[in-house]
């Protein structure tokens, strides 16, 4: 299903979505900043403090089979149950982000 | 002569349960482009994911001022273990149409809790790039 994301800055510094699976689509990220955010990506020295200014996001494409909560998010101990082998994922400290 | 074969207890992966999985994605970047994870799979419980085949591009499309390192990578992140890239396009290049392309077959099997997803970087200033990547797999049960 398509989704739009909130970005992230994951535990190995990249950014991204933080979710065990998705996948980009191109000419998606808003909001497009001049110098910040192009549609497609972040700028090299793009910091936190622009991430909670700009708060950007992207569209991703993730699995149908995801399990869906009374609120139409994804469920979070569901989704913890589903990748419980990942040691970030399956953890209660994880929560899925809320899509729109 | 006798032959003998090894009698089988388990179906084969393709046979089991499957499903395919297939990650695509092609980017321009306009100038210098932070590291981005462009797509992620981590194989859930109780199912692996056998990668037949995954393929990186990049070409430069206009020239920067100056050319910084750009590159396109998968990496693997083992569960519970450190992320290792294990395909990298590097490139240092400014000449427009500039381009590197690798394709590979059959290459890992994610297990349960692994962790393989598609990055590119570019730390030019000025000019832009073109990054097409993907992967191909069957996910199955474990």
């Amino acid at each position: 299903m398509l989704k739009r994301a909130p970005i992230a800055k994951l535990p190995t510094g990249a950014w991204g979505v933080d979710l065990p699976t998705y996948q980009m689509l191109p000419e998606s990220f808003l909001p497009v900043t001049p110098g910040k955010i192009s549609p497609n990506g972040l700028v090299a020295n793009f910091s936190d403090a622009d991430l909670a200014l700009l708060a950007p996001t992207v569209l991703v494409e993730i699995p149908d089979n995801w399990p869906i909560d009374d609120t139409a998010q994804l469920h979070t101990e569901k989704l913890r149950a589903l990748y419980k082998e990942h040691p970030r994922f399956g953890s209660r400290n994880w929560r899925p982000p809320l899509l729109t | 002569m006798r032959l003998y074969t090894t009698p089988k207890t388990t179906a084969a992966y393709y046979d089991r349960n499957p499903t395919s999985k297939a990650f695509n994605s092609k980017f321009t970047n306009g100038g210098p482009t932070a590291s981005t994870n462009r797509s992620t799979y981590t194989a859930p419980t109780g199912r692996k994911l056998h990668v037949e085949l995954i393929w990186l591009t990049h070409q430069r499309l206009t020239a920067a001022a100056p050319v910084g390192e750009w590159q396109a990578s998968i990496h693997f992140t083992p569960s519970g273990d450190g992320l290792q890239p294990i395909v990298t396009l590097i490139d240092e290049s400014n000449n427009v149409a500039e381009k590197e392309q690798i394709v590979i077959g059959h290459c890992t099997l994610v297990l349960p809790g692994d962790q393989i997803n598609q990055n590119e970087i570019d730390a030019s200033t000025g000019g832009t790039i073109l990054n097409a990547s993907g992967m191909k797999g069957t996910e199955f049960d474990a």
